[in-house]
Parts: C-alpha cells; structure tokens; sequence
C-alpha cells in the first residue's frame, strides 16, 4: 500500500493531464509537482496523489476554496497554520499556503507536506498555482 | 474554444467528479439547480459526451456543446455572472451582462486596489441579505471597511441618505469613489484606519470588518450614548445620527459572538444572524429606545 503511493511513476501517469510531475528523493520520499492556470470560479484539479487525495482549488476574486478530496477510505488528517488562512487574498505576503497532512494506511503512516505558491493575474481573470507535495513514510 | 455543460445529481456529484476530473484538466463551474448541479467546462478539446460517460458510468444529463469566444471577457458577456443576493441585488463587473429581469438593484462594481466587496466573500453576501431587510431611515448611514464601496453603494441604492463610506486602503477607497459614479450615488468616501482613527458613526452602520474594528464601532456607538455622530474621515463631514442598527461581518461565528456583549453595552441586540461557511453576520438594533 505504501509502496504504491509513493510510487513515481504512478503519480505522473495519475495527473498526465495537466502535466503533473513526480520524482522520488533522496531520503526515499516522492515529490509530485505541478503548475496551473485556472480561472475565478472555476474548479480544477491541481495535484493528484492517486490513493491518496486530490486537490481541488476553486479561486475567487477574494478568496480560494482548497479542496483535499480523499480517494481512500483510510483515515486522514490535515492542518494549516493560521498564517495559511489569509495567505491567498494578502498581496503583500508571497509565503506559500501550507498543509500538512498524515495518511493512516494498513501497512503504516504516509506523512504529506504541501505548498501552494498563487498569482492573481486580473487582467486574465485567473490565478497562476504552483503546487508540490512531499510524501513521506513515517514511523518505520 | 468549446464549452460542455451537462448535469449531474447533487449527492452523487463528488463522487462523479473523481471520475471526470481527470478528464477535465481545465476545470468545471459549478451551478446549483436544485437536486442537481450544473457543470460547465471550457477546453480548446474538450473530451466527448461518449468518453465523459464512459468514466463516469452514468448517463450525463442535459448535455450541451458549443463554440465560446477564447477572450474571457467575452466569454464571461455570453455566459453570464455576478452574483444575485436576496433576490433583489446583484453584484457583477463591467464584464458581466446585466440582469435580464427588471426590478434587480444592479450593482456595478469594478475590482481594484485590493478592496473588498466583490461579492464572491460570504460575509459581503450576508451583510447585504441583512441590510434588505431594513427600510431606510432618516439620518444616513456609513460603510466601515468600505473596500470596493460595495455595501455603501448598495445602501444608497436601496435609499439611504447620506452615505459615507471609509477604508484604510487609500487605493481601495478611489476604486470605492470610481464605482460610486459608476452606479450615479452620491457616498462619500474617505481613507480611515478604523484600528486607529475616530469611527464615524450613523443611524445605519456597515461593518464588514475583524474583530479589533468591531470593538471600536461598538465603544463608538457606546460613547456616543445615542447622540450624534463622531469622528470625521479625512476631515469631511460623517453623517449625523443616533446609531440605530448596526450590520456587522467579517467574523468567524466564535468571533460574532464574542463582540455581542460589547454591542450590548451600546444598547444594540441581535435581531437577525446568518452564517455560511463558518462566516457569521448579525443585524443589531436598538433596544434601549
């Protein structure tokens, strides 16, 4: 199970549509990354970690709708620091949206750190996202 | 460009979207329509009616397929937008079409500066269901945290007088000043820190605004004692009055309630409270008449 979800190859296959990148690191880690052009109000898919989740952004003029869309039913839990909350709408901030998340899989814990990284362009009505997630095994 | 547009179930929409998501890289609108939901989504090519149902395994209702314009603000003039509130007021931009039904108060609002007000913020919408449930009353009323201008213009619209409209955001308040005379009101706008500066106060007050700002209208309203206004913007002139009845959002609920007690201290109780997705908003007036 942990196996497959840190499976690179798995991952770039799973978001080829939007071409979502995934690489493993050095500590035995998998890095998926991937870049979007999305219009206010619309719903897209951004980042794919297949059994895992998927993250869904909605953006709006002044506010963004984030969406973890868990794809198992294996507890989950995410959190964000509260300098997350207003990071999208603040132009005078440049840090990255933050989640972290932890995935109780049968055969152990999978750990997830995520950045989002935005910029509104008004003249195009839609928001440049960079997104990347770092997956990790935890606890043996 | 083409857009696709077809329903599907409201209660089995998120489990159809893991499906065509995937196939949907550019995205979905999504329209509410009762036990349904519409979703629209535009691609240079987008996938077929067949490959949709295919993934989704279910049959694709009301499906429709067209060519659009690829700019997005022509697009957005043949698709529609803005947002309807109450029934009775929309808020769009320029870009959008006006409302093809007579008797909406149309609110024209062009974004810019960082402001506030666009409506797609749940706590904009609810300030403004708040404030149609009030007939205008003599003596004005003031918008604090005014961004875009939206709830001030709205409040001229609906025949208050005279209006005033205040934000820290120099760059917000001349958007706030451009859109009042893009919707032929008369608010006077004007840049206040309302963390620091003296709250101007009137019968109606507007406070889209976070907690530090709620404590300073309510010791306002409170110092005031129920006579006229204090403070004035930018030297103009606030507009005179008692404080009646106060909107106040820009709260998470936990936070709404806590600055009840402070309003009460003023002589202003909850009437009305609405929240939508943890946001919170409350009409309060006058009970120690």
């Amino acid at each position: 199970m942990r196996e497959d979800v840190l499976d690179a190859d798995r991952a770039a296959a799973a978001g080829a549509a939007w071409g979502q990148q995934a690489c493993l690191l050095a500590d035995g880690g998998l890095l998926i990354s991937s870049t979007r052009l999305v219009e206010f109000n619309v719903r897209a898919p951004i980042l794919l970690a297949p059994g895992l989740f998927r993250l869904d952004l909605t953006p709006q003029e002044e506010t963004l709708g984030v969406l973890t869309r868990p794809l198992s039913s294996h507890p989950t839990h995410w959190r964000a620091d509260q300098s997350t909350w207003d990071g999208y709408r603040d132009a005078g901030e440049t840090a990255p949206l933050e989640l972290h998340g932890l995935f109780e899989l049968p055969d152990g814990p999978v750990t997830a750190w995520l950045h989002i990284l935005s910029f509104t362009d008004r003249d195009a009505a839609a928001v440049h996202f960079v997104a990347k997630l770092e997956l990790r095994a935890a606890g043996g | 460009m083409r857009a696709i547009r077809f329903r599907l179930p409201a209660d089995e929409k998120e489990e159809l979207l893991d499906a065509l998501l995937p196939l949907l890289p550019a995205g979905v609108r999504e329209l509410e329509r009762g036990d349904e939901v519409e979703l629209v989504s535009v691609a240079a090519a987008p996938p077929s009616r067949a490959a949709l149902e295919a993934a989704a395994g279910v049959e694709l209702l009301g499906w429709d397929e067209r060519e659009v314009p690829a700019d997005w603000r022509a697009r957005r003039a043949l698709l529609g937008g803005g947002v309807l509130v109450g029934g009775r007021v929309l808020i769009r931009s320029p870009d959008d079409p006006p409302p093809g039904v007579e008797g909406i108060v149309d609110l024209v609002l062009a974004r810019g500066g960082g402001g506030f007000g666009s409506g797609s913020h749940p706590t904009t919408r609810m300030c403004l269901e708040l404030l149609l449930d009030v007939a205008p009353g003599a003596g004005g009323a003031v918008d604090l945290g005014c961004g875009l201008g939206t709830l001030a213009i709205a409040a001229a619209r609906l025949g208050w007088g005279p209006v005033a409209g205040v934000d820290r955001m120099a760059e917000a308040v001349a958007v706030a000043r451009e859109n009042g005379e893009r919707n032929g009101v008369t608010v006077d706008f004007a840049v206040a820190d309302l963390e620091r500066d003296p709250v101007p106060l009137a019968p109606l007050v507007l406070v889209n605004a976070p907690p530090p700002v709620q404590e300073r209208v309510a010791a306002a309203a409170a110092e005031s004692g129920g006579a006229a206004a204090a403070g004035e913007p930018d030297g103009s002139a606030p507009p005179a009055g008692r404080v009646e009845i106060v909107i106040a959002s820009g709260m998470l609920l936990p936070e709404l309630r806590a600055a009840m007690p402070a309003y009460a201290a003023a002589g202003l109780r909850p009437v009305r409270a609405l929240e939508d997705d943890g946001w919170a908003a409350a009409r309060l007036e006058r009970t120690d008449a």
